[in-house]
């Protein structure tokens, strides 16, 4: 029985001293994007930002614009067939905001940039480590946070703020252009309902998920990649788990900013 | 303390673990500047880890590491940021930044502690050290397009690219071709000559006795023996025999000069 305590105990003392690493880990970062964004750094902090932003912003588009498509298209065609049977016709866009703009775009944009970059810079960073490329940066007093993680944290917030932005266009606008050759409706008419039912709050919160949803799938993918020592089969381990915590992590987020907005 | 060993990187007590195991234990001793010191050892005793440690790289669990008497451990940013822009190291697999190219793998270090010299001057720099090098591939290739040969010899180019006071070479010459290995050694005497301070973990014969003024044999992660070349080879400690001919009989060229003192040794 002692024995099983003694291992809780021990479990539990390691799990609190991991959550104080990745706190101050956190906290480095906050650190060095401030110096980042106060003294413009040299160049290829600059040209590796803007790498991350054209891989996890710009190369995702194709898969956004598809998925926020064809999601609105089902909101449409479902909610114009069958809420006006019940008198509650213009619910539909009461459900589009809810499920495009405050839901759906930021964390399906999430889940999209999850699977892509975070898998991504997880082993990315692990193969420097093995490669002893990261001590390559220090042996030169290059903060390997400073510039490696400090763009690749602000890349893929930003990428994620303009997808989401991107999804709630393609969602709601681009869905409703694929919709007129299914059951035509009037764009005067969309747009009215669609501006009367869209609120600041809605736009608010859904900014704010997808800045944290940014800030959490770097932080998390970038933790894990450091957490690789020395083998290469600890890579794919390491990207596993830098996913499963950032999905965890995203809807933990995801319901709490609702609670937050709404209740 | 003397004033050499003030004027140097000391390690005071250090160890450093690796999980379980201690892959440093309990290393005392001093790098000189202006020497040129070899560690020599069997491979896993611990040689590039020690010139990591010495480096600044890795930190060690136990002990303490001084620059000029200073413990790195408390410098402020700025110092350590001025210690290592007068370190180059070239570590034992190159490490080259491997989604850089070449030329960028030489001018980042250039780029950020060189801020305020032009561009034009840093790519004139980094030209002229590749052709003095003979590099003959195209400078835009990416590491894995290299040879290991070749790879080795960038992350050489790379430590030397700032003209640093304190140059680690972690066994520098493995993978290269003789004339190559002829030019290093001449770049390596000349750095000497101009009173650079060398730390270089080899198995080469040649490279230790041709520029070693002292070396430090380890096995096991432990000193065995350290102090002047010529006396440290000339031990009757059994470890340091073993040591020095299993690492010669290991090496591919056998060099006159360190056999002798080998035979001296065991027959005075």
């Amino acid at each position: 029985m002692s024995r099983i305590l003694e291992q809780i105990g021990n479990r539990v003392l390691v799990g609190i001293s991991q959550a104080f690493y990745a706190a101050g880990y956190f906290w480095e970062i906050l650190i060095e994007t401030g110096r980042f964004i106060r003294k413009r750094q040299f160049g290829y902090g600059y040209r590796v930002l803007v790498m991350q932003i054209l891989f996890t912003g710009v190369e995702a588009l194709s898969v956004i614009a598809i998925i926020s498509l064809a999601l609105g298209v089902v909101i449409i065609v479902q909610g114009s067939s069958i809420l006006p049977q019940f008198g509650q016709g213009k619910l539909m866009y009461t459900i589009l905001i809810t499920i495009i703009t405050r839901e759906l775009g930021p964390i399906l944009t999430a889940f999209i940039i999850i699977a892509r970059s975070g898998t991504a810079i997880a082993t990315e960073l692990g193969n420097a480590i093995v490669s002893h490329e990261i001590e390559a940066y220090i042996s030169f007093g290059i903060n390997p946070i400073a510039y490696l993680i400090v763009p690749r944290f602000l890349g893929v917030t930003i990428s994620l703020v303009l997808l989401n932005l991107y999804f709630n266009l393609f969602g709601l606008l681009g869905s409703f252009l694929v919709t007129q050759f299914i059951s035509p409706l009037q764009i005067q008419e969309y747009l009215y309902n669609l501006l009367n039912t869209l609120k600041t709050q809605d736009v608010i919160s859904s900014l704010v998920k997808s800045i944290t949803f940014g800030i959490i799938i770097s932080t998390t993918a970038t933790y894990y990649g450091f957490k690789v020592e020395r083998s290469t089969t600890e890579i794919p381990q390491v990207a596993i788990k830098a996913v499963g915590r950032s999905f965890i992590l995203c809807i933990l987020a995801d319901a709490i900013i609702t609670l937050v907005y709404y209740v | 303390m003397s004033e050499g060993e003030k004027n140097g990187i000391t390690l005071e007590a250090v160890s450093l673990f690796g999980g379980d195991i201690k892959i440093l234990d309990s290393i005392s001793m001093t790098f000189p500047l202006h020497q040129c010191t070899v560690v020599m050892g069997f491979s896993g005793s611990g040689r590039s880890t020690l010139l990591k440690v010495a480096a600044g790289i890795l930190w060690p669990n136990e002990g303490v590491v001084r620059v000029n008497n200073k413990p790195l451990s408390r410098m402020n940013e700025k110092e350590l940021l001025e210690f290592r822009s007068q370190c180059g190291f070239a570590f034992q697999d190159a490490a080259l930044w491997s989604n850089l190219t070449v030329y960028q793998n030489l001018l980042l270090p250039l780029q950020f502690h060189r801020r305020n010299i032009p561009i034009e001057q840093l790519d004139r720099k980094i030209h002229r050290i590749l052709a003095e090098f003979d590099f003959q591939d195209d400078p835009q290739f990416r590491p894995a397009q290299l040879s290991a040969g070749e790879r080795k010899l960038i992350s050489l180019l790379r430590a030397l690219v700032l003209e640093p006071s304190i140059l680690f070479l972690d066994e520098p010459t493995s993978f290269l071709d003789n004339v190559t290995v002829e030019r290093i050694l001449r770049t390596l005497k000349t750095q000497k000559q101009e009173g650079k301070t060398l730390i270089i973990a080899t198995h080469s014969p040649e490279l230790t006795s041709q520029l070693a003024d002292r070396l430090v044999i380890l096995k096991g992660g432990k000193i065995v023996e350290q102090g002047l070349f010529r006396e440290v080879v000339r031990s009757k400690n059994p470890d340091v025999i073993e040591v020095i001919s299993e690492v010669l009989s290991e090496a591919a060229v056998y060099d006159t000069d360190i056999l002798e003192l080998l035979q001296d040794s065991n027959t005075e």
